[in-house]
């Protein structure tokens, strides 16, 4: 078999003292319940089909079956993998009960996401995956890809770090087309064109989808709140295509349906920063509390995972691929990747186009990067007179209140 | 008609109680534990101060961290829009940039020609450079807040500090008065290691007029150290403690 | 309206519609035009020689009888709104064709006759007027030589053979060459001109004609007999020969590299001097932008320029076919826009 440069890995010696590690941090696993959670945002939809949304979190319906390959980001083609008969699973999750236990491995001020997921992968939930997919997106998932090596075997997706199109276009065909023919020979698939095409095709239904679903709640906010659509976004993670689209088109008609004359009173603000995903609601919730719907975001977890199409211009394996590395990461929002000009203009030009009351900026000291940009976003923002808040916080909801001053006060600026 | 505004704070508890848009009874008290208790003392000083009964107030306004656990306000708004509001009224209806160093965080508020405020910054969860640091270090050099002060201004060459998380500057300050430091410089080192942080939260703003309150404002040694790394004048409201009730009790007729 | 693919599908539908006018609407129309072919001569590739009899007929210089329903006579042939549409397909056709000349052809061909200017002003106004309404628009829309290029690119993806990018430098380069052929062609073309130097004429009349892959491609769709292995001498076999290896170079360049021909093909090059004046105009607005890179991607003609825009203006490049491709795989609404002298025609839309 042939080897894999970019495959990552630890020695089986080592791999082997690490696994015994993991395996006495939380030896009797660890499996968060949610349930209330679920019951409580269930309650706050005023969708009669939100039920159907919130069931889905907690079951396993409308996963395939077969292999299963767990990957981190919006960077991995989960086209190529499907392709391939595999089942991707989008393992990003924020959960604090996984992060505490992530802490035991990591340093207490490393990205809550990491550290989640390696919580995650000590407390034994990713052992019935076959393979785990990390990109080297940040340098925290660079150094995942080894730490998660005894738990499962892993494939690290090395790609050049820069969403400059022109510069890295060759490189990232390169790299997924590597990718894809590691896939094709784990899982002994013979995919080529055709499955490729009939992948991208079901992307791009749920692209479309998506799409009417994210502008419909810019004109109508508060119909589908922004848990149904958060929940309908990290339901996406894992659901078929089908089953996707079967949950978000039944919300989206009832949506429609209910949409004569309804009024909203409260604010409409566009959140940017850091992921999120449920059941890491807490800014939302604060939202919530004041009236204020984040109807359009910028966030690696929603908007730019679904909105932007597979635009095949040449059918040809290669002319596919490459097609998916485009939409992956050059027309994708992954905060490592995006440069500051890209996400300013989306910032910018949202608001302006749903003409929203502001900006949100979420940094949960995810990483550096987020923090580091946030100066710059202001003195633009502020220069366009677009009102910008920036807040920073992590999973715990020790700093609920304080939270609640800054969005309050944000939200009494806005008159 | 009076109305009272009560800033529930993390450290003190503040009321006015304002008629015709001038203070006519202030009271301070510590907040301690139970916010409730806490304000409803103050506002009973205050109306004392006043000569009122409380059945005379026309409204309540709650304000400050501990806004919402209070059950004698009619109405809440964040400290921000108080002090931004109490800050135009005292400063003679002027735009500008008002900071406000209170015990559990440190704010710069931008008022416009309105009054209303048009944007803010807000310091981490972290209490690094709030009120709460300078007491703490206050405690560290064995005085209280205003011999903090005084050591401050007779000080010759203010020693930097590295450390504004008050964990690591204790152990800082200790160590250095083991150096043989003097307690001046490092008093008056403490105090430009707060006001650098404003300064810089300052610099995110165009250059305006600078107005200062809240309990750290009165601390003179504070404010001159602001001016000198703000590089312009600091005006400190008075009484700085009570801006952001005032401003409460007046934002309900508008601004 | 989504012009999302439609774009695309009405390319082809009015290329295929191009294709068969302009090579076979003669057949269909020639009847009817018949009164005013009077001068056409014997069509090419009948005698020995490519060009059995190249000078153009007696008076044909100084004629200005008006024919019914046309302008001008012009070199001595058919009429002007018939013949000279911007660029025009080939005179290696004459009997299928419904048009005979392409602009290279058409100034080969006058440069030599030495076609008194106010003849040819008809022609030249027509063709200014079509450049300056719709561009390099032809290239990417008429032009039968690029279709049948688009078909073989067509082949090539379905016989899943990726694409071959080349570098800007290439295009330039190519580019650059395209200025030679055209300046021989019309040099070559002045100088047989010339009293003294006539006798030339016979073997070295349309110097860019006789290379052209159209020489070989042509005729084969007009349903005549070509001039494939004209080797009457050495000049016309140095030529025949290069007709070849160009046509050797014209499949390849489609059929590896899209459309990378058109940086060569001089009456390209003509049509692209009025890209950046024309009417149909590419208007970016770069805040909308999310810097994806599809439309550089998807550009046949390898342009970057409207990918690396960051402001908002007119993006119209000397390369651009006008296929609108960029427009149509835009994924961001109203980012690129096409307007028709400054009203907004269509815009990307997902």
């Amino acid at each position: 078999m042939k080897k894999h440069q970019d495959q990552g890995g630890l020695k089986p010696e080592y791999a082997s003292i690490l696994d015994g590690f993991y395996r006495g941090l939380a030896p009797s696993g660890l499996s968060p319940d949610y349930r209330a959670e679920t019951e409580v945002y269930r309650r706050r939809s005023r969708l009669a089909s939100a039920g159907r949304l919130y069931e889905s979190l907690m079951s396993a319906s409308g996963v395939a079956a077969g292999p299963r390959v767990g990957y981190f980001c919006n960077l991995v083609p989960e086209e190529l993998i499907r392709a391939c008969g595999a089942v991707p699973v989008r393992l990003c999750e924020l959960d604090h009960a996984c992060a505490r236990l992530g802490e035991e491995v990591l340093p207490g001020d490393a990205c809550p996401m990491i550290k989640s997921i390696c919580g995650s992968a000590a407390a034994g939930r990713y052992r019935d995956l076959d393979l785990l997919v990390i990109p080297a997106a940040c340098d925290g998932k660079a150094k995942l890809s080894e730490l998660l090596a005894p738990v499962r075997p892993v494939y690290l997706l090395d790609l050049p770090r820069s969403s400059e199109y022109l510069r890295n276009a060759d490189a990232w065909t390169g790299r997924y087309q590597d990718f894809f023919d590691f896939l094709k020979e784990r899982f002994r698939s013979r995919a080529g064109r055709s499955e490729l095409t009939a992948e991208c095709r079901r992307a791009n239904l749920r692209t479309q989808l998506f799409r009417r679903l994210y502008h419909f709640r810019a004109g109508h906010p508060g119909l589908i709140n922004h848990f149904d659509y958060f929940t309908l976004v990290s339901l996406s993670f894992r659901l078929e295509p089908e089953a996707w689209l079967d949950l978000a088109g039944e919300i989206l008609a009832e949506a429609v349906g209910r949409a004569e004359g309804l009024k909203f009173d409260g604010r409409r603000i566009l959140l940017a920063g850091s992921p999120i995903i449920f059941p890491a609601y807490k800014v939302l919730d604060i939202l919530y509390e004041f009236n204020c719907e984040a109807v359009a975001d910028s966030l690696c977890s929603g908007y730019g995972h679904l909105y932007d199409p597979v635009e095949i211009d040449e059918e040809t394996e290669t002319g596919i691929i490459r097609a998916l590395a485009l939409k992956y990461l050059a027309a994708s929002l992954c905060p490592c990747f995006m440069g500051l000009n890209k996400l300013l203009d989306l910032l910018v030009d949202t608001t302006a186009e749903y003409r929203l009351d502001g900006v949100i900026y979420h940094d949960l000291r995810l990483c550096q990067v987020f923090d580091m940009q946030t100066v710059a976003i202001r003195q633009v923002l502020k220069e366009k007179r677009i009102p910008f808040l920036s807040i920073k916080t992590d999973l715990g909801r020790e700093d609920t209140g304080q939270l609640k001053t800054r969005i309050e006060a944000f939200l009494e600026m806005l008159g | 008609m009076a109305i009272a505004g009560l800033d529930i704070g993390s450290v003190a508890t503040k009321c006015v109680v304002v008629d015709d848009g001038r203070i006519i009874g202030a009271a301070l008290v510590r907040t301690g534990t139970d916010t409730e208790k806490a304000a409803t003392r103050a506002l009973a000083d205050a109306l004392q101060q006043a000569r009122l009964e409380r059945a005379v107030l026309e409204k309540i306004v709650s304000t400050g961290y501990g806004r919402r656990q209070c059950g004698l306000a009619d109405r809440v708004i964040t400290e921000i829009s108080a002090a931004g509001a109490g800050a135009f009224r005292m400063n003679g209806r002027r735009p500008g940039l008002v900071v406000d160093i209170g015990g559990q965080d440190t704010k710069v508020i931008e008022i416009n020609g309105e009054g209303s405020v048009s944007d803010f910054l807000m310091n981490d969860k972290c209490a690094a450079g709030t009120g709460r640091f300078l007491e703490l270090m206050a405690q560290v050099l064995e005085t209280d807040m205003e011999g903090f002060s005084q050591l401050a201004r007779s000080a010759e060459a203010p020693r930097r500090l590295n450390a504004t998380c008050s964990v690591f500057a204790e152990s800082e300050v200790v160590s250095l008065i083991a150096h043989g430091e003097s307690k001046t410089n490092i008093a008056a080192g403490l105090f430009e290691a707060v006001a650098s942080r404003v300064a810089a939260m300052l610099r995110q703003f165009q250059e305006q007029p600078v107005f200062f309150c809240g309990g750290g404002a009165r601390s003179p040694a504070l404010r001159l150290a602001l001016e000198r790394l703000a590089g312009r004048p600091v005006q400190v409201l008075d009484p700085p403690q009570f801006v952001v009730a005032f401003g409460a009790a007046m934002l309900p007729d508008g601004v | 309206m989504k012009p999302r693919r439609r774009i695309t599908l009405s390319r082809r539908i009015i290329q295929l519609a191009c294709l068969i006018l302009l090579v076979y609407g003669g057949y269909l129309f020639k009847g009817r035009l018949a009164g005013q072919e009077a001068n056409v001569g014997e069509p090419p590739g009948t005698g020995g020689s490519l060009f059995p009899d190249l000078k153009a007929p007696k008076g044909a210089m100084s004629t200005t009888q008006f024919a019914p329903g046309s302008i001008l006579w012009p070199s001595g042939a058919t009429p002007v709104l018939e013949n000279y549409p911007p660029t025009l397909v080939c005179r290696f056709n004459p009997k299928g064709g419904l048009f005979k000349a392409c602009i290279v052809h058409f100034f080969s061909e006058n440069f030599t006759w030495q076609t008194h200017l106010k003849y040819l002003l008809p022609h030249l106004t027509l063709f200014v007027l079509l450049c300056f309404l719709l561009g390099r628009f032809w290239c990417g829309w008429v032009c039968p030589i690029g279709s049948l290029g688009d078909l073989l690119s067509w082949l090539r993806r379905r016989m899943n053979v990726p694409v071959r990018r080349f570098p800007a430098g290439f295009r330039n380069a190519l580019v650059f060459s395209s200025y030679g052929l055209l300046g021989a062609t019309l040099g070559i073309s002045t100088f047989i001109g010339l009293p003294n130097y006539s006798r030339f004429q016979c073997y070295w009349f349309l110097p860019y004609c006789q290379i052209c892959p159209a020489r070989l491609v042509c005729p084969v769709f007009g349903l005549i007999k070509p001039g494939w292995k004209d080797f009457t001498n050495g000049v016309s076999a140095t030529f025949t020969l290069l007709a070849w290896l160009v046509l050797g170079l014209f499949v390849a360049a489609f059929y590896w590299g899209r459309r990378v021909w058109c940086h060569l093909c001089p009456v390209g090059l003509v049509n692209s001097w009025f890209n950046r004046g024309a009417g149909l105009e590419l208007h970016k607005k770069a805040v909308k932008c999310n810097k994806c890179g599809y439309c550089a991607d998807a550009c046949p003609m390898g342009l970057t320029a409207m990918y690396e825009a960051d402001t908002d203006r007119k993006y119209n490049q000397n390369g651009c076919i006008m296929c609108l491709r960029c427009l149509e795989v835009c994924p961001k609404d109203g980012c690129l826009s096409c307007r028709f002298f400054g009203r907004r025609v269509l815009e990307s839309r997902y």
